[in-house]
């Protein structure tokens, strides 16, 4: 079991982010009360892919800095297992933070039809931020953590200029995400667990191509 | 005799550079010398050994198993020490030595602190600090901390001084001990190799061009000097690197067990002289391709 020495030294950074801002989230829904709750668990969404994503980055860039894979690579296990690991603990940090959103959602006392939007909100949020950020850290292991993730913040700011431009008077993006939110909400849970098994499917693909990646180029 | 490490048919194709038909073999206890100039191949040769690097074609089998298949088995008997040191900068010489304990199966906590004290290494300091004297040091002691039975140096002596790499070298001929344990060292100091390796292979652009015992190599390859017609036509068609000056000529054959009888009148007479060659002169010739 010599692979929890591996998470034991990324350990912290996975504790770092997540720890504050679940705190915040959980003060500010249980304590000043929450206005629009499906707006709120689209932000705690954010606030997971944020905390997720940077701690797997800055593990990444940290490596590349110390050239740590070439370290690695002279110890006795194969490099692919500290990839699948790193995965793993993205993965499982994921979903570690969605329970807790879960768990905020249903501390906050909220109407069964309600209660019911927000999770499928947070399922989807999580869903999003599993494939997502398995993408990021493929790129990572292709292009380096700087390259994979100035794509990411430059696709995000094209998305929200986009937005920002679609929801002026007169062109259909207000009406758009109006109804984006309005399919979440009306998605089925049938549809909603089909399509979180095929952004795990996704993961896991997603896991295998870094794992080849990273075997075929550890200098 | 049998083989710990056999290396056989190894290609790998880049852009600028490639590995063509490298093999080669090393018998439990010997140490076998790995020389070339720089960019010929060593590292690329060694990265393949150490499953780094993926070969296009070839065999390797280490202990009899194949690095890529049996890779945790073959690294817990090896220790490895490469061109460069990759450690964790932030972190601590005794934290690199905790991490790298839980790896290795026979790791022994005691050896790697007596190395550390030995080599004068502080292992409150941080990797950062250290020189890269001092670090390649720390991979040697890492490398020989879990009783492997197979070293592999990749220019361990490189960018060292004279008193610390006589030090490593004493601590390679300590470790090979009761010539149970091998060692493959890669350098272009053919000083270093000369001195400790009973094998030596020669690799020139991406090729082994030459592959002998050391005994066989310090025998039979030589320099001849010799005056004006003192040397036979036998004798010049065996000389390479010919160079002409004022007192005669001189070249360096690979044949002086054959040509020796030959030779003997004129080494009586003083027309010719014979000296040993060094590794260097030997790499040279090949260089050269004569």
């Amino acid at each position: 079991m010599n692979m929890l020495y591996i998470i034991k030294k990324n350990l912290l950074r996975y504790l770092l982010a997540p720890v504050p801002a679940f705190t915040f989230l959980a003060v500010y829904a249980f304590g000043s009360g929450v206005n629009n709750p499906a707006n709120f668990t689209w932000l705690m969404g954010i606030v997971i892919f944020i905390v997720t994503l940077a701690p797997a980055v800055v593990i990444e860039m940290e490596e590349e800095r110390n050239k740590g894979y070439a370290f690695l690579a002279t110890l006795p296990f194969p490099i692919g297992e500290v990839v699948r690991i790193k995965f793993l603990m993205l993965l499982v940090s994921i979903v570690a933070l969605g329970l807790a959103g879960f768990a905020i959602l249903a501390g906050m006392g909220l109407p069964a039809p309600l209660l019911s939007e927000t999770v499928k909100i947070l399922l989807l949020s999580l869903t999003l931020c599993i494939v997502i950020e398995s993408l990021v850290l493929t790129l990572t292991y292709r292009y380096g953590a700087i390259p994979a993730v100035t794509s990411l913040m430059v696709v995000t700011l094209l998305m929200n200029v986009g937005t920002f431009i679609s929801f002026r008077d007169g062109l259909p993006g207000k009406a758009a995400i109006a109804g984006v939110g309005g399919a979440v909400k009306d998605l089925g849970w049938f549809y909603q667990a089909l399509f979180a098994a095929a952004g795990l499917a996704a993961f896991f693909l997603m896991m295998r191509l870094a794992v080849r990646i990273k075997g075929s180029r550890m200098i | 005799m049998d083989n710990v490490l056999e290396a056989k048919g190894l290609k790998k194709e880049y852009d600028r550079f490639s590995l063509r038909d490298v093999s080669f073999a090393i018998p439990r206890g010997y140490i076998m010398g790995l020389i070339g100039p720089n960019g010929s191949g060593k590292t690329t040769t060694i990265r393949m050994l150490m499953n780094m690097i993926r070969p296009d074609a070839g065999v390797i089998r280490i202990f009899g198993m194949d690095p890529a298949v049996d890779e945790k088995a073959i690294k817990n008997r090896i220790g490895y020490v490469g061109e460069e040191q990759f450690y964790y900068e932030n972190k601590s010489v005794e934290w690199t030595g905790k991490f790298v304990s839980h790896y290795f199966e026979k790791w022994d906590s005691a050896v790697f602190a007596g190395f550390c004290d030995t080599f004068g290494i502080d292992q409150s300091r941080k990797i950062k600090s250290l020189s890269k004297g001092t670090k390649v040091k720390l991979s040697i002691a890492i490398a020989l901390s879990h009783a492997p039975e197979l070293l592999i140096l990749d220019e361990p002596t490189s960018g060292l001084d004279p008193v610390i790499r006589r030090e490593v070298l004493d601590r390679l001929m300590e470790f090979r001990g009761n010539e149970e344990r091998s060692i493959l060292i890669s350098s272009h100091i053919t000083d270093d190799i000369m001195r400790i390796a009973d094998s030596v292979a020669f690799i020139v652009d991406g090729r082994i061009v030459f592959d002998r015992e050391k005994d066989f190599i310090v025998s039979n390859w030589k320099r001849i000097h010799f005056r004006p017609g003192a040397a036979g036509e036998r004798v010049r068609g065996s000389l390479a690197d010919v160079k002409e000056h004022a007192f005669g000529s001189s070249g360096i054959t690979s044949e002086y067990s054959k040509i020796r009888d030959e030779l003997a009148p004129g080494v009586a007479a003083g027309d010719i002289r014979v000296e040993n060659v060094t590794l260097d002169d030997v790499l040279i010739a090949f260089v050269k391709g004569e």
